[in-house]
């Protein structure tokens, strides 16, 4: 009986599991603290909105939609864990599915782009009998989007075969089961590759599957099956990752030429065509971004298709397009060159480290403070540069003649060596023809129509008629260092669906604003200036300028590579400079004046000795880009302007706003009032430092709300642009690249209210996305997040997905304002550039999707970047002067992934002060912790704080967090279940380690008096 | 020596430093987790040493460890010999 008692009371098992125990509960009580910052993510991870909508009213009517859905409605039914009837809102998930896939679809057809396609290779008729090449054929291989947060799965059964199979095409099933056996070790890959220590850089390999390993299959089969030989080449993007890495096993070292086993596949391809074993070659390009043609085009491929990254509907769209089922009536939203780098913006394009520099914050993971880009390229950007280039040499002016930035050219710079496929070009099945421009004008809108028509026998076909501007280029323009591209794509149309023989009248119509250009160093200000204008309709840039050339000049230049048709160019005679009329913004009636002085080295007041040569086409050969363009930082200023946070400058004006009020006012009860309501005062009245924390500081995948009397509800949102990422069994969208390509802004409106729709019905209120920066190179690593090279398209498209997001209520965080056009140091790098470019190049696409919008778009998320050496996100100058006082923006503007120091996280709180000063709204992260650093006390961040409340607010209002919302609705906060269980555990583990440590000490006690008690005996 | 070898408690060393190793890997791999959740909302990438006091983590969990599995084999060690010792002695007192 004793043994086991002191078995029982075993000293080193109960201290053992006292600690044991103890330990756990000291890290359950740490714990809570630790994971008191990382709250929002948390529940952002867990999928947990903690504000939640009650509704205190006897007659619920809960079916109060705003923002309804086709596929959605409120109707009784049975529960049956309640064990009684219910109203709710239920979904048609397979006719929602069904729908978005439709669009997805018609969106990957549309934004096909058929480059070549020599006597009719495409499309394959039925029957035919196919051999498909490459790695790509297979689902796990193929780049349905990019990666990073542009990432989606694919979440499809679609194979090619069975899509090519199920439109009448037979397909070499030896061949095939030949790849499918290997093709799961030759995924494309991305791995990191820390350069200076960065842990996030990623770079890529294509792995495609070596010829020789499918050799014997081919041999054997590929006579029965020669139809057609179909290759499919793919390339990644990625977010932290560009593709101007130096990758070996390629042509040129340049991930975007071949590598040596895709010039292995094709070399046997054209062996094979040769030796009469198959027909034709027909080429599909797979891409992030856009692929240099150097080599492809030195093989006998009969049919070239891009189709960029294409999400869910991929391979069921390539096939239609492949069988003709449908028309590939894409035309290319950028330039595609024999080579990459004969782009001038790629000079300046990469890893710069300032030559010389002192006081700097440290460099860290998430903050490069030594690195800068400068754009020196200016305006000239895709084809501007090539199209502009190329009239000035036909024209003999600007000294544009010569070898300088010739890649591809044999000698001196020759345009048709070095641009393969212009802007705007793209085969149809169909051939049209045009006829009858007009133009007319009124009140500075011009209209312009022409009538298409589609001159095939056989195909149903779309046209694309695009519309380019071209301004005089004058003396004063050359004074003040304004540049005029030769070309500007001013507006565009598609026609409908058109029957062999079957006509359409198309109209494009712009504003007289387009003529404008900005004069940052005259004026300081949009300027209308005297001359010819002229407007060209035409199928492509390039066409475009031969049209304009062709108009104004008879020449005989032997570099004038194509006869234009003037019949196509309207020359528009502007009689008078005017300086006034668009200095002031048509939307806020604000004066429009420079905002970005300290972001051009050469107008920014503590540049110190630094200066740039921007390209300029007064004078090609002396302003062309040799070399990365040197900086130092060692003035002063330019030194402070880097730091972490500036002091706050005084104001005796500034007075406290009114917190904590109650006037019983309700975010709802302001639904149909205007931004400009008083009411909207007595709202913000009732706000606390706390609520404003929350609406302000917390944005991590879950943006905050606030509670009564404010009741805002919050919601969840999530990564953009691809599809809903990790949503499971969520549709993969096609890229913006292929959305651009479509040119017809009516689908891609309905790709919006499409993904809207799903968004709603997975629970998600906002979107981190779409992108719209501008795709300054092709090595951009999100190049397939952004729409193009043309600020126009890419706003005009914009506009539209965003107004079918609108439409059903998505906050779209439009991403990422601005100049983050490149990821290389894109933590801080310090971005310089012209206010011209800035205007005109990268902030246009939002300027279009903002200004003057039918649908109003109430989100943004500003870049990593620094504009010149101030954070994107603290920039006063864009995010107030321009987004708010000339745009006219109401909506809330979030950080990207607040991670470093410079935006205003990890302590930092008087930069976080600048940002809310400047117009920053919400971080991407939950800073609640942390909170406002005490600055909230100073009236000017306080005001500031209360701003930015209300553009939160706002957005909120406007958003499909709003449905079922109605007066009497409360939001509350819960304890989300994790933390409910996290003190559950604590309370259970706090009992366990009592009992053990009383164990415990029993235990010392019993064995101390048994050990007594044997003694006792011993000396009896 | 033989005394000392005998008198150190090496179970109740194995049992801490046991102890330790678990919660250490659980810290190292508990943290690595959350991160990796956290970065992966951002298109970024966790690794476990991030921080330096991961990496403070990742060296006593190995510590701990390498100290656990010498306490223990001498803890088995103590643990026959005891036994060995036992049985001399009964032999010797037969």
């Amino acid at each position: 009986m004793k043994k086991k008692v002191n078995k029982i009371f075993s000293r080193s098992f109960w201290s053992l599991s006292t600690m044991f125990t103890g330990i756990l509960l000291a890290i359950l009580l740490v714990g809570e603290q630790v994971a008191k910052p990382y709250e929002g993510w948390i529940n952002s991870f867990l999928n947990i909105n903690p504000f939640v909508q009650v509704d205190d009213s006897s007659n619920a009517t809960p079916d109060v939609m705003y923002y309804p859905s086709d596929f959605s409605q409120w109707r009784w039914h049975w529960d049956e864990e309640e064990n009684k009837y219910v109203y709710e809102r239920r979904w048609n998930e397979e006719g929602l599915y069904s729908y978005i896939r439709s669009v997805t679809k018609n969106v990957d057809t549309e934004g096909s782009v058929l480059l070549k396609n020599e006597s009719n290779a495409l499309p394959l008729t039925e029957g035919s009998k196919v051999s498909i090449f490459g790695t790509a054929q297979f689902p796990s291989n193929y780049v349905v989007t990019g990666q990073g947060s542009g990432a989606h799965a694919a979440n499809t059964n679609d194979t090619l075969r069975a899509c090519l199979i199920n439109n009448g095409v037979e397909v070499n099933e030896n061949l095939y089961n030949a790849y499918e056996r290997i093709a799961p070790s030759y995924a494309p890959k991305m791995f990191n590759t820390f350069p200076e220590g960065d842990l996030n850089y990623v770079e890529f390999s294509v792995n495609e599957i070596p010829y020789d390993k499918i050799e014997s299959s081919v041999n054997d089969s590929i006579s029965e099956y020669g139809d057609a030989a179909i290759y499919i080449i793919s390339r990644l993007g990625s977010e932290n990752g560009d593709t101007n890495f130096s990758a070996s096993n390629h042509v040129d070292n340049n991930y975007l030429d071949l590598n040596n086993e895709e010039v292995n596949v094709l070399n046997n391809l054209k062996s094979l065509k040769e030796q009469g074993k198959i027909k034709k070659i027909v080429l599909v390009l797979n891409s992030c971004s856009s692929m240099q043609f150097k080599t492809i085009s030195q093989y006998p491929i009969d049919a070239i298709l891009s189709v960029g990254t294409g999400g869910t509907s991929s391979y069921s769209a390539l096939a239609d397009v492949l069988t003709g089922k449908a028309d590939p009536n894409g035309h290319l939203a950028d330039t595609y060159v024999y080579d990459n780098y004969s782009a001038p913006a790629t000079v300046n394009t990469g890893n710069f480290t300032y030559t010389s520099s002192s006081n700097l914050p440290s460099t860290e993971t998430y903050a490069h403070n030594d690195k800068y880009v400068v754009y020196q390229e200016g305006v000239y950007v895709g084809y501007r540069y090539y199209e502009t280039r190329y009239e000035d040499m036909v024209l003999g002016q600007g000294n544009a003649v010569g070898d300088f930035g010739s890649k591809n050219s044999t000698g001196e710079w020759i345009y048709s060596q070095e641009v393969a496929y212009p802007f705007g070009y793209g085969l149809s099945y169909a051939d049209f023809s045009w006829s009858g421009m007009t133009v007319s004008e009124n009140k500075g809108i011009y209209n312009v129509r022409v009538t298409v028509e589609n001159t095939s026998d056989t195909y149903s076909g779309k046209d694309v008629v695009q519309l380019y501007l071209q301004k005089p280029y004058s003396e004063y323009d050359v004074e003040h260092g304004i540049e005029k591209p030769a070309v500007e794509l001013v507006g565009f149309a598609k026609t409908k669906l058109l029957e062999p023989g079957e006509k359409q009248t198309i109209e494009i119509i712009i504003n007289e604003k387009e003529f404008t250009s900005y004069d940052a160093d005259g004026a300081g200000t949009y300027i209308l200036e005297k001359g010819d204008y002229y407007l060209t309709l035409a199928s492509d840039s390039h066409a475009a300028v031969n049209n304009i050339i062709d108009a104004k000049v008879s020449t005989n230049s032997k570099y004038d590579d194509a006869d234009g048709n003037p019949d196509f160019v309207y020359k528009v005679n502007i009689k008078n400079d005017d300086f006034t009329t668009y200095s002031i913004s048509e939307t806020t009636g604000n004066k429009i004046t420079n905002q970005f002085d300290n972001a051009d080295i050469n107008r920014y007041e503590n540049a110190g000795n630094n200066k740039v040569t921007y390209l300029s086409r007064k004078d090609w050969l002396n302003t062309y880009p040799n070399e990365p363009v040197s900086i130092e930082c060692t003035n002063e200023g330019m030194i402070q302007d880097m730091q972490y946070g500036q002091e706050i400058e005084e104001s005796e004006d500034a007075v406290m706003p009114t917190f904590g009020a109650d006037n019983g006012i309700s975010l709802i009860d302001l639904m149909y009032e205007d931004f400009d309501s008083p009411k909207w005062d007595l709202l913000l009245d009732q706000l606390t430092i706390d609520e404003a924390k929350s609406l302000m500081l917390l944005g991590a995948n879950v943006i905050g709300g606030a509670t009564s009397p404010i009741n805002a509800p919050g919601g969840n949102v999530h990564d953009g642009p691809a599809g809903i990422r990790d949503a499971e069994g969520s549709v993969a969208y096609p890229s913006q690249i292929v959305m651009a390509n479509t040119f017809n802004t009516s689908l891609i409106k309905q790709l919006g209210e499409a993904f809207g729709m799903e968004m709603q019905y997975l629970g998600y209120i906002g979107l981190y996305g779409p992108g719209a920066n501008i795709h300054r190179t092709a090595f951009g690593g999100r190049n397939f997040e952004y729409f193009s090279e043309d600020p126009v398209l890419a706003g005009l498209m914009l506009k539209a997905e965003l107004s079918g997001f609108s439409d059903m209520g998505i906050i779209t965080y439009t991403k990422h304002f601005v100049l983050n056009d490149q990821e290389r140091n894109r933590y801080g790098v310090a971005t310089f550039a012209n206010e011209q470019s800035i205007r005109e190049i990268y902030l246009k696409a939002f300027q279009y999707a903002i200004e003057n919008q039918e649908s109003e778009t109430v989100g943004l998320m500003t870049s990593f970047n620094r504009i010149g050496c101030t954070w994107a996100g603290a920039h006063k100058g864009l995010l107030t002067g321009v987004l708010r006082d000339e745009w006219g923006f109401k909506g809330s503007t979030m950080t990207d992934a607040a991670v470093a120091g410079y935006m205003g996280v990890n302590g930092n709180t008087l930069a976080l002060a600048n940002a809310v000063i400047a117009g920053q709204t919400i971080w991407l992260s939950d800073v609640r912790t942390q909170g406002f650093g005490g600055y909230e006390n100073n009236p000017i961040v306080a005001q500031a704080i209360r701003k930015a409340c209300k553009y939160n607010l706002y957005a909120q209002l406007r958003s499909s967090a709003m449905n079922g919302i109605k007066s009497g609705t409360k939001i509350i906060e819960i304890t989300p279940w994790w933390k409910d269980a996290l003190h559950i555990a604590q309370i259970a583990v706090g009992i366990i380690t009592i009992a053990t440590l009383g164990m415990a000490i029993a235990s010392f006690i019993v064995v101390e008096k048994s050990k007594r008690e044997i003694s006792h005996e011993e000396s009896k | 020596m033989r005394n000392i070898f005998h008198k150190i408690p090496w179970g109740i060393l194995a049992g801490i430093s046991g102890i330790l190793t678990f919660y250490l890997i659980i810290g190292v791999y508990g943290a690595y987790f959350v991160f990796a959740q956290v970065n992966a909302q951002t298109g970024q990438i966790a690794t476990i040493f991030d921080s330096w006091w991961q990496i403070l983590l990742f060296i006593f969990a190995v510590l701990f460890a390498v100290i656990f599995v010498l306490t223990l084999t001498l803890f088995i060690l103590k643990k026959i010999m005891n036994k060995k010792g036992a049985i001399t002695y009964e032999e010797k007192s037969k």
